[in-house]
């Protein structure tokens, strides 16, 4: 687990900053006075930081929300995003965040109250606009949750606001926080998955399709509304009778008014970023396809990504309606 | 001695950096190096087999620095070599002779901050370090005192990257124990202390730094095909990336065979990335 906690000077004495110091009471404390100063160094390794990461407790003091990009939401006519955190505890080897950081570190911004804040400033900004807020667009929204308790906050916070929605995108299956209360309508809980085989390649240190299902279900059986993402989709040989059996698995044991929307999208990068992410890994197989490079973006090419699409929405239709299904292009 | 002509070609994986020669004595005997020669700017010792080399740089942070630089440009170091300081260094309480690894370099008189090293938490303490110019006998914070971290972290991270750079410090005096009372023999006989913990440590850097020379590694076939045919510089990179691709997914593949028929740099790459689309339609992720 972590074994050293960087707290910028001026948090020191916030309670949540004291709170988890005292949840991770074995590790190492060390003063900072910016978190950049260490998150934003130059040559660091990321492959190499990432067998050990050092958790960075920090202020954040601007850009709370920010619109999400588009192709990324739902059907909300504005969505926005916000990121309490940096980085994952899991280490999907697709992972974007790989490309973006230059440190596999974990920063926490322990000002829970300015995030709900802006929030709260947003949702009055665009008065009867519906919204969609995304949480865990750079980390994993309750991977991390038994330290941050962040995600607990935030359902407290979006009881007030039941016109708006907020996402909870994540791939873990430490759901106490959620079936310990009742549920709120106005969360999803939306879960990134992908075949079995694809993900125990994939998806390093999270836990299995079975167990993201399992907890999926069960969360839909007490009453919350699920989200299920089929993103990024990953070709694969076989990948159709993967994704579909995959598809018929979960359908197979939820109920489907508790499915409050399913999206699928494809494996993309910025050529930049994907430069990057290859460097690291230059003997995995996922990056040794031979991808596409078109207008800056790197894919598995247009016929590849209409390929599984229209497989996806075939197989999907056969379980829920369309008004349901989307499709991300981030 | 080493003749010099040979020296560029060692395949070396750990550079160290030392101040004094009584703290690189016990390093110089873990490590069986032998002096190299005896007209350089600074001492070095190396040893071509376990692929250790050193160099004893004086006190100070710019000649930690300095001697950092020598090293490299002498022994044209790679990219995944790990570079480590270590020696004595001052501390606000006992026990003399514990071992550190100092996470966060602070150099007092440019008031920056360094955060070298993958942390090696589980065999060694980690603690605060800041670099001071003169020997710090007030022991005013609860952190190490030294006086060359700092600049042997700009350096080296230089040269390398901030994880495969180490700082490790063992304390030599403290307020009870004050730093005019350490001789050369116990500065020495405090390294010699800390040997097997000092394996450890060595063995779990090597383990990084093959890793990182394995991600980095471009095999000498490559080379023939640049030294064969005329390519630009974005073709080079070009026929790198194919190749690693390409050898990513046919790791029993022949080269020799998949470029057969290829007579120009683009006529190889468009061969090689051939062949991974003739293979997409059966693609293992494994
Ligand atoms: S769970 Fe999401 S954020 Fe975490 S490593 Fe995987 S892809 Fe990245």
């Amino acid at each position: 687990m972590i074994d050293s906690i960087f707290v910028e000077r001026e948090v020191l004495d916030h309670p949540v900053a004291q709170e988890i110091c005292k949840r991770l009471k074995h590790a190492d404390i060390f003063e900072i006075e910016r978190y950049q100063e260490m998150f934003n160094r130059r040559k660091q390794n990321f492959r190499i930081q990432k067998q050990n990461p050092a958790l960075i407790l920090a202020k954040k003091h601007d850009n709370f929300v920010l619109p999400a990009p588009s192709g990324f939401g739902i059907d909300a006519q504005k969505n926005y995003y916000f990121s309490h955190m940096y980085n994952c505890i899991y280490d999907c080897r697709y992972c974007f965040l790989q490309g973006m950081y230059s440190s596999a570190n974990y920063v926490l911004f322990v000002n829970y109250e300015d995030f709900f804040k802006a929030i709260s400033d947003t949702i009055f900004e665009n008065n009867n606009k519906s919204m969609t807020f995304f949480s865990g667009y750079d980390c994993d929204s309750l991977a991390f949750e038994k330290i941050t308790g962040f995600a607990e906050k935030a359902l407290e916070f979006f009881t007030n606001f039941s016109s708006v929605e907020l996402e909870l995108r994540t791939k873990s299956i430490v759901s106490d926080t959620l079936l310990n209360r009742s549920p709120i309508s106005n969360c999803v809980v939306a879960y990134s998955l992908a075949p079995s085989n694809v993900a125990a390649i994939l998806d390093n240190k999270a836990p299995s399709i079975d167990r993201r299902i399992n907890v999926l279900q069960k969360l839909a059986k007490n009453g919350w509304s699920v989200g299920l993402r089929f993103d990024p989709l990953i070709y694969c040989s076989g990948w159709e009778k993967l994704y579909s059996e995959l598809i018929h698995k979960i359908f197979n044991d939820i109920n489907i008014e508790q499915v409050h929307s399913v999206s699928h999208g494809p494996l993309r990068y910025p050529k930049e970023m994907y430069k990057k992410i290859t460097s690291l890994y230059p003997d995995d197989k996922l990056f040794s396809f031979p991808m596409e490079a078109k207008d800056g973006i790197v894919s598995y090419g247009k016929e590849i990504e209409e390929e599984m699409s229209s497989f996806l929405q075939f197989e999907l239709e056969k379980y829920t309606t369309r008004n349901k299904i989307f499709r991300c292009l981030v | 001695m080493i003749e010099l002509p040979d020296i560029r070609d060692v395949d070396l994986k750990i550079c160290w950096v030392i101040a004094l020669e009584p703290e690189a004595k016990p390093l110089i005997d873990l490590f069986d190096l032998h002096p190299l020669s005896n007209n350089l700017n600074f001492p070095v010792y190396i040893n071509p087999k376990s692929g250790h080399a050193l160099v004893i740089s004086g006190i100070g942070s710019s000649k930690a620095a300095a001697a950092a630089t020598y090293l490299k440009m002498l022994f044209n170091v790679q990219r995944y070599v790990a570079w480590i300081n270590i020696g004595i260094a001052g501390f606000c309480e006992e026990p003399i002779g514990q071992l550190f690894q100092a996470i966060k370099v602070h150099d007092t008189a440019r008031k920056t901050s360094y955060f070298p090293g993958f942390r090696l938490s589980k065999i060694v303490k980690c603690q605060t370090l800041h670099t001071v110019a003169q020997p710090e006998t007030k022991y005013s914070e609860a952190v190490l005192f030294d006086m060359e971290a700092s600049g042997f972290c700009e350096i080296a991270s230089m040269f390398s990257c901030n994880e495969l750079v180490f700082v490790l410090k063992i304390v030599s005096d403290t307020p009870k124990s004050p730093v005019s009372l350490v001789s050369r023999e116990a500065i020495t006989q405090l390294i010699y202390q800390n040997k097997n913990k000092l394996r450890g440590i060595i063995s779990r850097i090597e383990k990084l730094v093959n890793d990182e020379k394995k991600r980095l590694h471009v095999p000498e076939e490559v080379y023939q095909y640049f030294e064969r045919y005329h390519f630009t510089q974005s073709n080079r990179y070009r026929f790198l990336q194919a190749y690693k691709k390409w050898k990513s997914a046919f790791p029993d593949g022949k080269l020799a065979r998949t470029l057969a028929a290829g007579n120009s740099a683009s006529e190889l790459i468009s061969n090689l990335e051939s062949e991974l689309f003739l293979a997409v339609k059966d693609w293992k992720l494994k």
